[in-house]
């Protein structure tokens, strides 16, 4: 494709793809905001807190016992089994029988028991006053991982693609929040852990694979 | 390739002066801060989405957590690239909410309705493959691809918004162009042909 033709193409796209309505319900969507507003008054507390329900103020927040659970066990799990070195990327020899998605299992292995291990550390980081760059340089690391895995056919099997998606989604936000610790941001991920039932699924898929 | 209608801030407005007066419970100021920030966030919600109910609702929950927290707001960026950060965050998550309730591509049978509903002369069908293209993209390509050429936003501006270095938004946008050029390169083709 050349390059004029591929630049029409975004032209045509930016005309086309998901054009807003010439007419958006700006007065409606004020009417609920205000509403809203009304029903509820602005929260004062410290930007810098993480937001947590209520009903999880007392004593560890339940996700992260069953994540501190989840490193337990798979702390435990990894150490009776023999330290192989394994590559970064799995190589498959031309004609071997091995599936593509078991060629990938090791790589698999590893990266959920250290997103588990960055999730059970993450509300740490978040009550602490510093920013710990080795923290979130790891986020981004297990990021692109996370990406390479949905490319690769270890996303073949749904119920992991679906946690990848999800866990792609919590690192993006944990990624963005060594830019900004808004509290908004810190609720969203708090959100999307609890909404996804992010840290139930982790801790289920590492056993499956612990146990394959 | 920034649409020129529109609507910007109103650079009259003092943003300091706007944000005391709303956190003062001035509600005609809160009505003019949601004003001078409205069509940008909701069209973005709707480039992020394609969907006007999820648009809708996505803008109303952005304002409502924007004036919420506006206390908690540093003044270490504009306004504007605040709530765009909001809006990105906010758009995403629901999208994926949507995405998980839904669990489903859209049937074939959409395609016409889709096609027609964006309003424009044209191939359909062109603009059907552009669709589903981008939205083969990951997530944080088809973002940076969406604000960067579909909505003109430049890199600094993305990279704040998104929270990531500027050169890891370039990097993202030439990806994302390479992989659309990729898929869509039987299209050219057939085109040509």
């Amino acid at each position: 494709m050349t390059d004029e033709r591929f630049e029409e193409l975004m032209r045509e796209a930016a005309r086309t793809y998901n054009p807003p309505p010439p007419e958006p319900p700006y007065e409606e969507m004020w009417l609920a905001v205000d509403r809203a507003l009304t029903e509820a008054p602005a929260r004062r507390e410290d930007a810098r807190v993480i937001a947590l329900p209520a009903r999880r103020s007392r004593g560890l927040p339940g996700w992260l016992k069953a994540a501190a659970m989840l490193a337990i066990g798979f702390g435990i799990g990894r150490m009776s089994l023999p330290v192989e070195p394994e590559p970064a990327i799995p190589a498959v020899a031309a004609g071997t029988s091995v599936p593509a998605s078991r060629a990938y299992s090791g790589v698999t292995d590893r990266y959920l028991g250290e997103t588990a291990a960055l999730l059970i550390a993450l509300p740490t980081e978040l009550r602490s006053n510093s920013v710990d760059s080795a923290f979130y340089s790891r986020a981004d690391e297990l990021l692109l991982q996370t990406r390479l895995l949905l490319d690769s056919p270890a996303a073949a099997e749904p119920g992991l693609r679906g946690l990848f998606e999800d866990l792609e989604m919590v690192l993006v936000q944990i990624v963005r929040l060594q830019a900004d610790r808004d509290s908004t941001h810190i609720e969203l991920l708090n959100e999307a852990l609890e909404q996804g039932n992010v840290l139930p699924r982790l801790r289920t898929a590492v056993v499956e694979h612990i146990g394959d | 390739m920034r649409t020129a209608t529109v609507p910007t801030p109103d650079s009259r407005v003092s943003q300091p002066d706007l944000i005391a007066r709303v956190l003062a419970g001035d509600r005609v100021a809160t009505r003019q801060l949601y004003d001078a920030h409205a069509p940008r966030v909701y069209r973005i919600a709707y480039r992020l989405t394609g969907d006007a109910e999820l648009a809708r609702e996505s803008t109303q929950d952005v304002f409502i957590r924007a004036f919420q927290r506006l206390a908690g707001f540093r003044g270490d960026c504009a306004l504007a690239t605040w709530l765009h950060r909001i809006t990105v965050t906010v758009v995403l998550s629901a999208r994926e909410k949507r995405k998980r309730q839904t669990n489903r591509e859209a049937p074939l049978d959409d395609w016409a309705e889709h096609a027609a509903s964006s309003g424009s002369a044209g191939d359909p069908i062109l603009r059907e493959r552009l669709r589903r293209a981008i939205d083969q993209l990951p997530e944080a390509y088809r973002v940076t691809l969406i604000m960067h050429d579909l909505e003109g936003y430049k890199h600094n501006e993305i990279a704040e918004i998104l929270g990531v270095a500027e050169g890891t938004c370039k990097s993202r946008l030439s990806l994302a162009r390479a992989r659309l050029r990729a898929m869509l390169c039987d299209l050219a083709e057939e085109v040509e042909s």
